[in-house]
């Protein structure tokens, strides 16, 4: 494979390892591959979160685990300041205080 | 920018009034690590018609690095540099120094690199948005 051993490109999508997911039987392999995707493009519209069409939970936990754990489930950054599971005091003042640094955004 | 193209939801000044909504936030963001990262998160987005964003900074002028409903590539900690002391271009329209780069790579990193190598990095505006691409010339005028 190219690219140094440790460096990103050292990690490259084949279609040898679509093959094995294949392989493996999981039944939403086809949406991991370069080619034979069923979904029509071009002529629909994108797919909403409210569709039918929208990947189970199983399937993204699958692109979760084929990226080695990178699939990050989007919780805004203000959620910490909203009552909730994700509320917490300390680090909503942290990020009202600090709102206008484009660094922190 | 932001509130025009993610919607002003979920701001923290506004907690007593509301709840917290997505709004224009990406649903899932696949963080970048390595290239397969990025070779699935654009099959499964082709595969599914799940809307697909690119974020780096998230700083574009035009919000596409945002979107309702998407599954955003986050790019941001593709940070390598490599110094490449006499590159030649594939047509060998240029020879000379060059930087290979990751493309989370922002404009600060860049100069501090260049400033190591001993050249001079052309960038774009902005200490922390990121690049993709650079020309640079040695150090001394030639």
């Amino acid at each position: 494979m190219p690219g140094k051993a440790d460096s990103p490109e050292a990690y490259q999508l084949t279609d040898s390892v679509i093959a094995n997911l294949t392989q493996l039987q999981l039944t939403n392999a086809t949406f991991f591959g370069f080619t034979g995707g069923s979904y029509p493009r071009a002529t629909t519209c994108k797919v909403m979160p409210t569709d039918n069409a929208w990947p189970t939970a199983e399937t993204w936990n699958t692109l979760n685990l084929l990226t080695g754990g990178n699939l990050i489930s989007t919780v805004p950054i203000g959620a910490v300041c909203y009552q909730g599971e994700h509320y917490n005091a300390a680090q909503c003042q942290k990020l009202t205080d600090n709102w206008s640094d484009s660094s922190m955004q | 920018m932001w509130p025009l193209f993610q919607g002003a939801t979920c701001l923290p000044q506004n907690a007593a009034k509301g709840t917290c909504e997505l709004g224009g936030y990406p649903v899932y963001s696949v963080k970048a690590t390595k290239v397969s990262d990025i070779q699935l998160a654009m099959n499964f987005a082709r595969n599914t018609g799940v809307r697909l964003v690119i974020r780096n900074t998230g700083h574009d002028f035009l919000g596409k690095s945002t979107g309702a409903g998407s599954l955003s590539i986050w790019t941001h900690n593709l940070k390598e540099i490599e110094f490449i002391p006499a590159y030649s271009s594939p047509s060998s329209s240029y020879t000379g120094t060059a930087i290979k780069m990751g493309a989370g790579v922002e404009g600060i990193e860049l100069y501090e690199a260049a400033n190591r190598f001993g050249v001079t990095a052309l960038s774009g505006e902005g200490r922390v948005s990121s690049l993709i691409t650079v020309l640079l010339r040695h150090s001394k005028p030639s």
